[in-house]
């Protein structure tokens, strides 16, 4: 099985600079449908999932080849080597920020830019880093899945179906949209909630758009202002927003960041 | 009469398209411990939440909440003004305007303190079933439960290669009629008895594999019982015991022929006493007495090495020769094809080639520089597969027969061919002695 097919990899739109987006933990590269249309008329996207969530094949995830960051981001090297894609601008949210910053540094060929939205380098307090929760938070936030994964069986699990505002997403959702393999939602959140990047952030040589929300529980404001200062090449760009998923709140407001970034060349 | 928000058994909230509060009522209110509605208004809603659920909040509701419009059940954790937390279950619908943009979003909670107590109570029990059936699918006995009529309920990976029968086959199937042969089920049916009444039972017995061959098992059976202590069936591992049986077989084989032999060896022993006493006398017969009992001890070492199985005669004459030592051993020729003598045969045997050894010693080739001697054996050609084995000597400028006939001679003459059921020859040949046996081996 290939990259494409393993990771259910979509390609839309036409244009002369390729992105490629990488949704975070939680859900899957469904995430991306709103920003989506905003983005087509002037590029080649590239969507996947990240091995372990939606359409991706399960049995391949490893979970000693996933226990670091560096497991996702060689699949996304295998993915844009498959696709052919170079000098690609990569999106990433919030721990796929990371993965993306890794891609730049061990692959420098493949990537032309990068778009940080939501990042957070690492997300526990250290010293003088706010990175807004303390271990024992993240520890609660696994039982918090245990609680909400219980039955895993149909009668059990919380419906998490339904789309009134949008039927055609319905049906092709209902069975992956955030809800992954309980064993596997573990694992990856003890990956994205405990690692820490900011070294690695360090070393990432282009150009980067960090977009914060104003207002993201996830992140706290210093954490793009780190990313600013700590970060070779990167622009903070601060929305008025709230929440840590600007691309489904705010997409006409995250699209124009990232266009005022894309053609700022 | 309209309700009473504030009156309602659970907790109602609502907010703006970005997730700020706009109205919460009075049971949210006592459950945050919160005395005035205004400490929440205009905050984001996760504010009422503890750290883990902001992140889940962030991470999977608000995505769904978005994408999906609604989000039922969903069990989260409101921390109180007093920091206690109080768990409740949440669903959440989103209202939009005709043009699909969203105008709110409206939460119900409902008390979740015991529904959460019990479901994480199954999730551990779900956790510790998940963790026995890993130990029964990995284990090297086989387990097979089954219900209170017998009907096969599980079957795991060693039942299937102990029985034969695949997991497919053997579910639904009654047991007694799978694996356990005809003349067993009494005793079945007595276990089970003995089961049901609460006893757990260990017992040897014999099961048939699906290729009809029957196999020695040690089963141990105990029983279910369900959340009312009611018999509802019970739970088999059955170990294979081939392998015991067939050691417990041999050692009381071995038993018998280490007491056949130990009797057969004493009366060899008393008879060697005192046919070495009569023929020395006091004076030498401690030596050669210590003599025989060691070509008699190599002997019986040979035929432990062997398990009392056949032994190979050229190991059998290496060994008794022994006591010459290489330089003389070196003026002796072993020739002949590989043949193995049977036990019995070979303790005779054995003593007898000790003793043509010492008298080559004595008087024979053995006790001049020049002396040789040939051994060598060969199957006899008239098919009966008869061994013809000779004792050539040569070398010697004088040869002197025997005067009498001694103990030594016995060994090498008549009590062989008893033993052998054989035939023995001695010849006084110019040069030495020339020893014959034929025997069947």
């Amino acid at each position: 099985m290939n990259p494409m097919e393993r990771h259910a990899v979509e390609l839309v739109g036409q244009g002369e600079v390729p992105l490629v987006l990488a949704h975070g933990y939680g859900c899957d590269k469904t995430m991306w449908q709103r920003l989506l249309p905003l983005l087509t008329d002037d590029h080649r996207v590239l969507l996947y999932d990240l091995m372990g969530c939606g359409g991706s094949t399960l049995a391949f995830y490893d979970r000693e080849r996933y226990a670091t960051l560096e497991g996702h981001a060689r699949d996304l090297i295998d993915v844009l080597d498959a696709a052919g894609l170079e000098k690609a601008v990569l999106v990433g949210h919030s721990v796929s920020a990371m993965t993306v910053a890794l891609v730049a540094t061990m692959r420098p060929d493949l990537v032309d830019r990068l778009v940080m939205v939501c990042p957070s380098p690492s997300f526990i307090n250290d010293g003088d880093y706010v990175g807004g929760f303390e271990r024992s938070d993240i520890h609660a936030l696994l039982e918090t899945l245990d609680a909400n994964y219980l039955g895993w069986s149909s009668e059990m699990a919380p419906v998490m179906m339904g789309t009134p505002h949008m039927p055609e997403m319905g049906e092709r959702l209902s069975n992956s949209f955030c809800q992954a393999d309980p064993d596997i939602a573990r694992h990856f959140a003890h990956v994205t909630f405990l690692a820490d990047h900011r070294e690695d952030v360090r070393k990432v040589a282009q150009e980067t758009l960090v977009i914060q929300c104003k207002d993201d529980v996830i992140v706290p404001p210093g954490v793009g202002l780190w990313l600013e200062r700590n970060m070779p090449d990167a622009t903070l760009v601060v929305l008025d927003a709230m929440g840590h998923c600007p691309h489904i709140s705010y997409p006409a407001e995250t699209a124009s960041a990232m266009r005022a970034f894309l053609g700022a060349r | 009469m309209p309700p009473d928000p504030d009156r309602v058994p659970a907790g109602m909230v609502t907010c703006d398209p970005a997730g700020r509060v706009t109205y919460l009522n009075g049971r949210m209110l006592a459950w945050l411990e919160a005395e005035d509605a205004a400490d929440y208004l205009g905050r984001p809603f996760y504010a009422m939440l503890a750290p883990a659920g902001r992140i889940y909040f962030e991470t999977h509701l608000r995505p769904m909440l978005m994408i999906e419009g609604r989000v039922s059940e969903i069990s989260l954790e409101l921390a109180a003004a007093s920091g206690a937390r109080h768990r409740i279950y949440l669903s959440a619908d989103v209202e939009t305007d005709g043009d699909g943009a969203v105008r709110a979003i409206h939460a119900v909670c409902f008390e979740g303190t015991e529904r959460h107590a019990y479901e994480r109570e199954l999730l551990l029990r779900r956790r510790k079933a998940e963790a026995y059936e890993a130990i029964v699918a990995a284990s090297s006995d086989a387990i097979v439960n089954v219900d209170a009529r017998l009907t096969i309920l599980s079957w795991n990976a060693a039942a299937e290669r102990l029985l034969g029968h695949t997991r497919r086959e053997a579910i639904g199937k009654t047991l007694p009629t799978l694996i356990v042969p005809e003349d067993r089920r009494g005793e079945l049916d007595a276990l089970l008895r003995r089961v049901a009444a609460g006893e757990a039972v260990t017992v040897e017995t014999v099961r048939r594999r699906k290729d009809g061959t029957e196999i020695p098992v040690e089963a141990g059976i105990s029983r279910i019982r369900n959340e009312r202590g009611e018999f509802i069936g019970s739970v088999g591992i059955l170990r294979d015991i081939t392998e015991r049986k067939r050691s417990e077989r041999i050692i009381e084989t071995l038993n018998r022929e280490v007491l056949h032999r130990s009797k057969n060896l004493l009366s060899v022993v008393g008879g060697m006493a005192s046919m070495t006493f009569r023929h020395t006398g006091p004076d030498r017969f401690i030596n050669v007495f210590s003599e025989r009992l060691t070509s008699l001890a190599n002997n019986l070492t040979l035929l432990v090495e062997r398990n009392w199985g056949e032994v190979a005669l050229d190991r059998l004459i290496t060994q008794q020769l022994a006591h010459l030592g290489p330089e003389a051993m070196a003026r002796v020729v072993l020739d002949g094809p590989a043949v193995s003598i049977a036990p019995d045969k070979a303790e005779a045997l054995g003593m007898a080639m000790f003793e043509l050894s010492t008298n080559a010693v004595k008087y024979g080739a053995l006790s001049v520089p020049t002396g040789r001697i040939l051994i060598h054996w060969r199957r006899m050609e008239d098919g009966s597969g008869n061994l013809s084995l000779t004792w050539r000597e040569s070398g010697l400028s004088e040869v002197t027969p025997p005067s009498r006939e001694g103990f030594g001679s016995l060994l090498t003459g008549r009590m062989l061919e008893i033993s052998l059921s054989g035939k023995v020859e001695a010849t006084y040949a110019p040069g030495g002695l020339s020893w014959h046996c034929a025997f069947s081996p």
